[in-house]
């Protein structure tokens, strides 16, 4: 991190990344706001003990985790949908017409993608959070073990797993992705 | 073998494959799009959380001179001592002459010690 950047720099550089990933961690855009904002103030209380640059993201997404973990055992709690392609506040942006591609293509991704978030949600915790900082967030096998605080191998093992379930839940729900004719490999 | 022609069960097999491939590659395509944020972050997000964390309050630094003082304390007693002993006059006891030498020493070196710290504040 460089040292003379104010805090509202540091804010400024990773929000969107904190946005990000608290999105597809909580599978929702409520209260995104809110988190962020719990996410940079406890890295502020944290900013003290930093000792280095890289430590920085680690720690963010870290926290990130931590908080959107809590946010899920609440809404838990509260027995809340989580997302639904029919909710009206999720992604709406995201349907919008893209003027380059086909309309129809356009929106079986749309709905894919939707799919793809709603069954992330289904996954644990852990596969959900290696997922999300693997494939969105580009983090190394390494970046996620320090974040997380688990030994490589465990990472490269959820990865998997996470991938192999999502992969299964999709043939279940997705029509056209072999479910009549192929069957799921346990 | 080239030229051999697929069995209806392999071809199923081969086209599950196939289909499984693709799936994983849209799949992995869809968690690798970013979602597109920026309509539902505020502009001044950053702004505001800044505004929310406590301002650093600089410490007060007063300079104190503890050290100093403490030497002239110091100086001021071994003149005081030196004075007592002179008043008391001379005498040949080789104790007294060692008592005044070291006392004398003593003043010398906290007299350059304090020029040197004077010197090096001003």
């Amino acid at each position: 991190m460089n040292p003379d950047l104010s805090f509202e720099g540091v804010v400024r550089e990773h929000q969107a990344m904190v946005f990000r990933t608290l999105y597809r961690l909580t599978g929702s855009r409520e209260h995104l706001d809110d988190l962020a904002q719990e996410v940079f103030l406890r890295l502020y209380r944290a900013l003290p003990h930093f000792r280095g640059d890289s430590l920085v993201t680690t720690y963010l997404y870290r926290i990130a985790v931590n908080v959107a973990q809590n946010e899920w055992k609440r809404r838990k709690r509260k027995d809340r949908p989580l997302i639904s392609i029919s909710d009206e506040t999720s992604a709406w942006e995201d349907r919008l017409e893209h003027p380059e591609r086909n309309a129809q293509q356009q929106m079986e991704e749309q709905e894919f993608r939707l799919r793809v978030e709603e069954q992330l949600q289904e996954l644990s915790s852990v596969e959900r959070t290696v997922l999300v900082l693997y494939h969105q967030e580009e983090r190394s096998y390494e970046q996620i073990a320090a974040a997380l605080n688990m030994p490589i191998g465990t990472i490269r093992t959820h990865l998997h797993r996470g991938r192999k379930k999502l992969r299964e839940r999709l043939q279940q729900v997705q029509p056209r992705a072999g479910r009549m004719t192929c069957p799921v490999k346990s | 073998m080239p030229g051999e022609e697929l069995t209806p069960t392999e071809l199923a097999a081969l086209e599950c494959e196939t289909e499984e491939q693709a799936l994983d590659a849209r799949m992995i395509a869809a968690l690798e799009h970013l979602p597109d944020l920026s309509a539902i972050t505020p502009r001044d997000f950053a702004a505001r959380v800044a505004a929310k964390v406590p301002s650093k309050r600089v410490p007060s630094i007063r300079q104190t001179h503890y050290g100093r003082n403490a030497i002239w304390v110091g100086v001021g007693v071994l003149l005081l001592s030196l004075a007592l002993i002179s008043m008391k006059g001379l005498s040949n006891s080789v104790v007294d002459a060692a008592v005044e030498w070291t006392l004398c020493a003593q003043l010398m070196a906290l007299a350059i010690w304090l020029t040197i710290r004077l010197r090096s504040s001003s």
